[in-house]
């Protein structure tokens, strides 16, 4: 079927000049830490900590409805340090998945309630599925589905992912219409 | 390998050449044979091998060394993930030994550990890396198979040269040779129903197929005999084109570079996006989206579809840019035409639709042109 049209109230939208729309009931804390890199669409009950560490977030990168970014922590020295986010360009994040990964490639697709654990490192072009549970410090390499309690490699991914994931992002944000 | 194609109707797929149907995701476009490919037309070739845990790239002889699997890396045998190496140490002595953070799943019980990091890999691989009991076995079977393959093709080589044939040529190519000695009928005794009952196994501990078949060489019945296992490694595929030879796609080895292929010839660069708009009651209305950065044609023929060349713009959405080329033949068949996007109407004769596209597109100063059969199901 044809990809449908999601529509969203103007008034419940912060929309910046680089094309971001940001919910306003969205939770955002130290939000000069968080950089969008615009075409962002960050949906309602999103939780970003930009207050523990910077975040770094590529165009075309969408959060559905409660979703959490905070930022790893590393063990230096006995203390406790919080590193940057990173996440790269044309990534999808699914309802009510919690994310702590310092570095996110770019196409990347994390299914619905996933726990994505301190300082994994997800590849351009990965997936993860439903519901998985990345343990600490996993690496997800690209063209890989990676599921489970605890998550791991499952299958690869079709070559055509690139150009899928980058259109279904950028569809999703062309379709993310004002109601009229 | 997962496949995008999507099989709950309503779904659109294409058929290959040789029959089977498959989403537009997963094929492949050949440009010497104008045509399109599906994953069972496509022959692969291992570009290289790397672990998904180190990341490390390993050249074909080492892999093969190793069993391709890593030597370094480790998964636990209980919940597959990468295993940590974990020191324990007390005031007499320092132990090296294997731990699960998922599942606290312990090599101490195993007897697998060592006083050093060298020593806890080293140990691991007697344990491990050793051969399998039934590899001489199975050496002698695959031996015996390709004795088998050359002593065929001799023969055919031999006899294909042969201008006239006697029937003792023919006695001699058919008559099969024993090649190896048949297996020999071992008389076993299969446990009854009552001693498999009263059997004292606590059912906790039991391994699953997935754990027993992750280590086909050992199979292990219950859990604490299983050990750690090196991790499989991944590889990166090239694909040819089974009919001509040709490469289809081709991975990049310089991991550094943007675009992780050298090559890519797969069919969503080339054939419209078709979605279903509107199911009606005796006909259907089709999106076609052109993905070409030219202008391109589709001829559609089928039961119930009006015959019909139309043409589809290209649309360039950096520059917001539409490339247009007048009108079609026939425009009264399109509903709708929207930069890149067009919709038409086609019969519904039931709820499995065929229509046949023939498609035109450019591709540089070239104009390829293919013929694919579309199949709709609604239901
Ligand atoms: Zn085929
Ligand atoms: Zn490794
Ligand atoms: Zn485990
Ligand atoms: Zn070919």
């Amino acid at each position: 079927m044809e990809p449908v049209k999601v529509f969203y109230n103007k008034k419940e939208y912060l929309e910046t000049h680089t094309g971001n729309k940001v919910c306003r009931k969205s939770l955002i804390r130290g939000s000069h830490n968080i950089h969008l890199n615009g075409k962002c669409i960050i949906s309602p009950g999103v939780v970003i900590r930009g207050d523990l560490a910077p975040v770094k977030i590529g165009k075309y990168t969408i959060f559905k409805e409660d979703v959490v970014l905070r930022p790893s922590y590393k063990r230096a020295k006995g203390k406790l340090k919080y590193i940057t986010m990173q996440i790269g360009e044309h990534v999808l994040i699914e309802e009510g998945s919690i994310v702590c990964a310092s570095k996110i490639g770019n196409n990347v697709h994390v299914g619905k309630n996933c726990i994505i654990s301190h300082r994994c490192v997800l590849r351009d072009n990965c997936k993860i599925e439903d519901g998985a549970i990345l343990s600490p410090d996993t690496e997800v390499p690209s063209f890989t589905i990676y599921g489970g309690k605890p998550a791991t490699y499952l299958a690869d991914m079709p070559d055509s992912t690139v150009f899928m994931h980058t259109e279904l992002t950028q569809g999703y944000y062309n379709r993310f219409l004002p109601l009229a | 390998m997962w496949r995008a194609t999507s099989w709950n109707p309503p779904y659109i797929h294409l058929q290959c050449g040789c029959g089977k149907e498959w989403g537009l995701e997963d094929m492949f476009f050949c440009f010497p044979c104008s045509k399109a490919l599906c994953p069972y037309c496509v022959t692969e070739e291992i570009d290289s091998f790397y672990c998904r845990n180190c990341m490390e790239n390993m050249p074909n002889t080492e892999a093969f060394a190793f069993k391709n699997k890593c030597a370094r890396c480790f998964q636990c045998p209980a919940c597959f993930s990468t295993l940590q190496i974990l020191l324990n140490s007390t005031r007499q002595q320092k132990l090296y030994h294997f731990g699960c953070q998922s599942c606290y799943w312990d090599s101490m019980s195993l007897g697998l550990f060592g006083n050093s990091l060298n020593e806890l890999l080293m140990s691991n691989q007697d344990y491990f890396m050793k051969d399998n009991p039934l590899q001489d076995q199975l050496k002698i079977l695959i031996d015996t198979y390709k004795e088998a393959c050359r002593n065929r093709r001799k023969i055919g080589v031999k006899y294909l040269q042969k201008e006239t044939w006697t029937f003792e040529d023919l006695e001699n190519s058919v008559q099969p040779k024993p090649l190896i000695n048949p297996v020999q009928r071992i008389e076993h005794q299969s446990p009854g129903f009552d001693e498999l009952l009263n059997e004292d196994i606590n059912y906790n501990e039991i391994t699953s197929m997935q754990q027993r078949l992750s280590n086909a060489g050992a199979q292990p019945r219950e859990l604490n005999k299983a050990s750690a296992q090196p991790i499989p490694l991944l590889t990166r595929r090239s694909k040819r084109c089974k009919y001509c030879k040709k490469y289809v796609v081709k991975p990049e080895t310089n991991q550094s570079f943007s675009n992780p292929f050298k090559m890519e010839n797969l069919l969503v660069y080339f054939f419209p996006r078709i979605y279903i708009r509107e199911i009606k009651s005796n006909s259907l209305i089709l999106l076609l989206i052109n993905p070409t950065a030219a202008v391109a044609y589709i001829r559609l023929e089928g039961d119930k579809v009006p015959p019909s060349e139309l043409h589809l713009d290209s649309y360039d959405p950096v520059m917001d840019l539409v490339t247009s080329e007048g009108s079609s033949l026939d425009e009264s068949l399109i509903i709708e035409r929207e930069k890149n996007t067009i919709s038409i109407e086609v019969g519904k004769p039931s709820n499995d639709i065929w229509i046949s596209a023939f498609w035109k597109f450019m591709r540089g100063q070239d104009v390829k042109e293919f013929e694919i059969k579309i199949h709709i199901k609604l239901a």
